[in-house]
């Protein structure tokens, strides 16, 4: 049977209605992306690193993301440890992969080199999937 | 695709193969899928998952002895000062009631009551019309586990106190896991016990029931059966866990009875699930 030309398009327009939203959606997620880079602060992709079980290390690659307004010599460091994980000379942005091991959550901040003021602060969090609990220390038990 | 060339098999046949990840190497097995040591326990659990499973071994109902299938399982546990409950967790028996009585850095030690699962009856297939119905036994005993590390190893002695079989158990389990960034490995290796009230309870045929069903007059026999697995846990997120699992061992000393449509010296099975971790 052949449609005329108002059934055809109803029934093409899905298609084009994929196709726009599919295009909104990767836009989208470009320009959050950009939006994440681009911003003023540090940001972390993934946030979130899950372990099994309570107490055990967790692992995760994160990319960290940092802008500032100003072009300088910026550090990236761990706060718990003090450790600095990576510094940046004369820019106003930078990006840095990192292989996240630790079985405790871990705050890191941004801040000018030589310098402990905190410019932008992230973190990532460590949660499990079992609740662990230590068996209390005792000897034989009556009911 | 593998499975569409079985046959289909009977619910019981693959919830048992799929979802019971394989409790005849069980007991200790959730504790090393959990990774934990050093005698941490998880706490109460319940889990909902969907999973599937292929398995090749002997067989009560099947000519060929081999079973695949998808099912839903169910598992969960519940702790309350040192008693316990564990519903399909992973152990031997279907449901264990338990108290753990002592327990140290290195050892613990628990009182458990468990219920077998039901033997054959004139339902399970129609070679046993006519066969007396072997019932659900109750198994009262001890377990002793020691955690060294990431090894585990665990002894179990078990007597049916419902009286039915009369039978005693046991079991020697050895464990270990290890980890692999978020991924959980774990390896278990066991021996089990059956003595000859137990098997013959479950496996014999009596002259009288021979003559009825025309099965080959059985009498149990002590056996002794070989058990191992391989398994991975992963993560997904705070509540999904991904399990697969592949087991290997022996029936030694069971095959031969006469209810077994198929019998095979050896068997061997692979399992996966994704669970819901409430």
């Amino acid at each position: 049977m052949i449609l005329n030309t108002k059934y055809k398009t109803f029934i093409v327009s899905p298609l084009y209605f994929t196709l726009i939203f599919v295009t909104l959606m990767w836009a989208s997620s470009v320009y959050s992306a950009a939006d994440n880079q681009h911003n003023i602060g540090l940001h972390i992709t993934p946030q979130r690193c899950v372990a099994l079980r309570q107490g055990q290390t967790c692992y995760q690659e994160v990319t960290f993301h940092w802008h500032q307004s100003q072009k300088g010599n910026y550090c990236l460091v761990e706060l718990s440890t003090m450790d600095v994980l990576q510094c940046w000379q004369q820019t106003q942005s930078g990006k840095f992969e990192w292989d996240f091991q630790s079985s405790e959550s871990q705050d890191f901040a941004l801040r000018n080199q030589d310098k402990t003021e905190n410019l932008a602060m992230t973190n990532i969090t460590v949660s499990w999937v079992f609740k662990s609990s230590k068996r209390p220390k005792s000897s034989w038990k009556l009911f | 695709m593998l499975y569409s060339s079985l046959k289909k098999r009977s619910l019981i046949a693959i919830l048992t193969i799929a979802f019971s990840s394989f409790a005849f190497s069980a007991d200790i097995a959730r504790t090393l899928r959990t990774n934990s040591q050093d005698n941490n326990d998880p706490d109460n659990f319940l889990e909902v998952g969907l999973g599937a499973g292929a398995f090749i071994g002997s067989s009560l109902k099947d000519a060929d002895g081999k079973a695949a299938g998808l099912g839903v399982n169910l598992s969960a546990s519940y702790n309350w000062k040192g008693f316990f409950i564990d519903v399909f967790a992973e152990t031997g028996e279907p449901i264990i009631i338990g108290y753990n009585a002592y327990n140290n850095d290195v050892w613990s030690f628990d009182v458990v009551l468990g219920t077998t699962g039901e033997g054959v009856s004139e339902d399970t297939d129609n070679r046993f019309i006519g066969l007396n119905e072997r019932e659900s036994s109750s198994m009262l005993g001890g377990r002793l586990t020691g955690y060294f590390g990431e090894n585990i190893l665990q002894v179990s002695l078990k007597h049916d106190v419902k009286g039915r079989s009369k039978g005693t158990v046991a079991s020697a389990l050895l464990g270990r896991n290890w980890q692999y960034r978020n991924w959980n490995f774990h390896g278990l290796v066991g021996l089990y016990l059956s003595d000859a009230k137990f098997n013959d309870y479950y496996l014999g045929v009596t002259a009288e029931e021979s003559a009825i069903t025309g099965l080959e007059v059985y009498d149990g026999k002590t056996s002794v059966t070989f058990n191992s697995s391989l398994g991975v846990t992963y993560p997904i997120s705070e509540n999904w866990i991904y399990r697969a699992t592949v087991s290997f061992g022996s029936d030694f000393g069971k095959k031969d009875s006469s209810l077994f449509e198929k019998k095979r010296s050896f068997y061997t099975g692979i399992s996966n699930s994704i669970s819901y971790v409430f």
